[in-house]
């Protein structure tokens, strides 16, 4: 099994609870790292990009965040830092307008929070496992 | 013309008769005689002329006849035809020429009879005059008398007793006797050419009638005599053949109406009336034309108003389409901010429920209370925007009901409903001095709580900043402010920051709703929101009321959180 590192974006607090609740699974090795800002986000990047930090396998990113927004982190991450890392947008929008921006900036994926939290805990698990162990990321992972 | 109007007048030349054998005896026994004349004025028959001597045709013709007979013309003026027959009664004159048809004449025409005949025509519709003429010559000739329609009264008593071989059938009318004639009832009628032509005038035109004979020649009175002067009536009625035959009669026709010009009547009339039928033409067609030009300018009016009420309907409906295509817009905007904002905290609530749930289950009691808690907070963050939001809709038709609302106690509430938010962003929320202010308490609190939220939220990157509310008053306004000192916000956005539901720059997004509301409370109040912020410098949201609705009193100090 691999340490599959998951950096969570939220700036709800119940949210990132929620969310990091039904991610992080340290008997599987799953691990969550949360920053409640796009501009903690951007830095944590950065940082892991420089060696500084753990690089996360999954980026989690919520959109409708203050200053910095989810679409802004997207795009400066995936366009102005060139970063490989996957990014995957939870957002409680299902607006086609909200959708179509994050694909445009290059999101790798694009999930609805459902108010329905078994729902939500299904997907969630779901997308863990796909990207923890169907997906190939380019980032070297060290076997656990 | 002149030929129309001389026809009848020779028509109706009088020649004297006294029995129809009693005359011709006396010719050539006039020479050396003078015929006494009275006349009255009728130009142009008879008047005085310029040099103070009679004049006229008729004494023109007397004058003819009295030179061939060699006698002398005595002249007497009269008054009037009245007078003249008088004279003649009396034996001073023997002559008295009167052609014109009056009540006086009808005197003279009675005196004179049976000393006088008419001079008629016969005539009959111009399509069977010839047959009319054949039976004319065959009833002469001693066939079966024409049956022949004349007036009734004395002309045609006179017809009949000089004209054996017609059956004259006197007409009460002239009029019936027209219609008679016209109709085909009566093969032809006796009348003078005057008459004539006043039928022909009033039926078919000129040319209907053609004339068939002429069946008495001698015209009745006109130039009376005295029935003791017949030797004066033969010499009068010799000397009228006589002038009618010989050229003088043209010299007196030439001297009173001019040389006829030839062709001068048809052509002249025909020239004439085409003249006229043109002339209406023209002034048909000029009419015509005004009219269909003044039709054409008021339909032109007419479209140019239909065009322009259409203009202004068309206007009007662009106008409500805009307005409506805003409301759809407002509706999306607001579909799409509740779909956000109102499922976050759903989220929540239903991830805190399962988690209560499990953490009962596995006895975890304070965990479970950690997570009823937290549902309670998302339930409440949700109830209230669902009354933010209904009461968006609302503010538009929200009737504000102010009282004393104190600052300082409203404060305290927000921060309680808020410290989750506080407690997590770690932000000191600084409020000194809140005054009671006169204002809508539910308005003003949801006003407030947006300021409050969106200072935090957007306000406060980091931890450890602040947010501080302050009141101002003064200039007849109360105002009160939230004030962050985070990054501020664009000088494009400031402006579009109160449109309720807008979509800003990602940037600013999640603030629309809540500045929508806080604008409106304002408006409602009559008041304003301000915003005052430097990029990099923090940002100052002011609600400012007028110090009518929100006047400022001292209260409580609120110390810093």
């Amino acid at each position: 099994m691999k340490r599959f590192l998951v950096l969570l974006v939220e700036d709800n607090p119940d949210h990132a609870e929620l969310i990091r609740a039904i991610v992080e699974s340290p008997e599987r090795d799953r691990h969550v790292t949360a920053v409640t800002s796009g501009e903690a986000a951007l830095d944590y990047l950065a940082a892991a990009a420089e060696g500084r930090a753990e690089q996360p396998d999954l980026v989690l990113l919520d959109v409708n965040m203050a200053g910095i927004n989810g679409f802004d982190v997207l795009r400066r991450a995936k366009k102005d830092l060139g970063l490989l890392t996957p990014i995957v947008v939870l957002s409680t929008s299902s607006a086609p307008v909200d959708i179509e921006t994050a694909m445009s900036a290059n999101a790798n994926s694009y999930t609805v929070k459902s108010s329905d939290y078994a729902r939500m805990e299904l997907d969630l698990e779901r997308l863990s496992d796909y990207w923890a162990e169907v997906n190939r990321g380019p980032v070297a992972t060290v076997e656990a | 013309m002149a030929r129309t109007l001389l026809t009848p007048l020779l028509a109706v030349l009088l020649s004297a008769l006294s029995g129809a054998g009693a005359w011709g005896d006396t010719w050539g026994d006039t020479w050396g005689e003078t015929w006494r004349v009275a006349y009255s004025e009728f130009p142009p028959y008879t008047f005085t002329g310029a040099d103070g001597q009679p004049a006229g045709f008729s004494i023109d013709l007397l004058r003819e006849i009295a030179a061939l007979r060699g006698v002398e013309l005595a002249f007497q003026h009269t008054p009037n035809p009245g007078a003249a027959i008088a004279l003649m009664q009396a034996g001073v004159v023997d002559i008295h020429p009167n052609l014109s048809r009056t009540p006086a004449r009808e005197a003279v025409l009675a005196f004179a009879d049976p000393h006088s005949e008419i001079r008629l025509q016969v005539f009959a519709r111009a399509a069977n005059a010839s047959t009319v003429g054949r039976r004319l010559a065959a009833a002469r000739a001693g066939g079966p008398p024409l049956r022949i329609a004349v007036t009734k009264g004395s002309i045609a008593n006179a017809v009949a007793r000089a004209t054996p071989w017609l059956e004259p059938r006197p007409i009460a009318t002239t009029e019936k006797l027209y219609f008679a004639l016209a109709g085909g009832a009566e093969g032809a009628a006796l009348f003078s050419t005057t008459s004539l032509k006043r039928l022909d005038d009033m039926l078919a035109g000129p040319g209907s009638f053609a004339p068939v004979d002429a069946p008495l020649r001698r015209a009745a009175l006109h130039f009376a005599v005295a029935a003791a002067r017949t030797d004066l009536v033969a010499a009068l009625d010799g000397g009228l053949r006589d002038v009618r035959a010989g050229t003088a009669m043209e010299a007196i026709r030439t001297r009173w109406f001019g040389t006829p010009e030839a062709g001068f009547t048809a052509a002249f009339v025909m020239l004439l009336l085409g003249g006229v039928v043109g002339f209406c033409l023209v002034i048909v067609a000029g009419v015509a034309v005004v009219v269909r030009w003044r039709n054409a300018r008021i339909l032109a009016a007419a479209e140019a108003r239909r065009q322009v009420e259409r203009e202004a309907l068309l206007a009007e409906l662009e106008r409500r389409n805009e307005t409506l295509r805003a409301k759809a817009k407002e509706l999306e905007d607001l579909l799409y901010v509740v779909s956000h904002d109102l499922s976050s905290p759903l989220v929540s609530i239903s991830g805190f429920a399962i988690q209560a749930q499990r953490a009962l289950v596995a006895g975890k009691g304070e965990r479970a209370q950690m997570a009823f808690g937290r549902i309670s907070a998302n339930a409440r963050e949700m109830a209230n925007l669902i009354r933010v939001i209904l009461e968006l809709g609302r503010l538009g038709r929200a009737s504000v009901e102010p009282g004393r609302v104190d600052l300082a106690a409203l404060v305290g509430e927000l921060r309680r409903l808020l410290s989750a938010l506080i407690q997590e962003r770690r932000v000191e929320l600084v409020a000194r001095a809140l005054p009671v202010v006169h204002a809508d308490r539910q308005l003003l609190k949801t006003a407030l709580q947006n300021l409050i939220v969106n200072a935090i939220r957007h306000g406060c990157p980091q931890s450890g900043m602040r947010v501080e509310l302050l009141v101002e008053t003064g200039d007849g306004t109360v105002r009160i402010g939230v004030r962050d000192s985070g990054p501020g916000i664009a000088m494009t956005d400031q402006a579009r920051l109160f449109e309720p539901y807008r979509r800003l720059s990602e940037e600013a997004r999640g603030q629309g709703i809540g500045l929508g509301v806080v604008s409106k409370v304002a408006a409602l109040h009559d008041g304003r929101v301000e915003v005052v912020s430097v990029p990099g410098e923090g940002a100052t949201f002011w609600i400012v009321l007028p110090a009518g609705a929100a006047r400022a009193a001292p209260s409580s100090l609120e110390a810093a959180a």
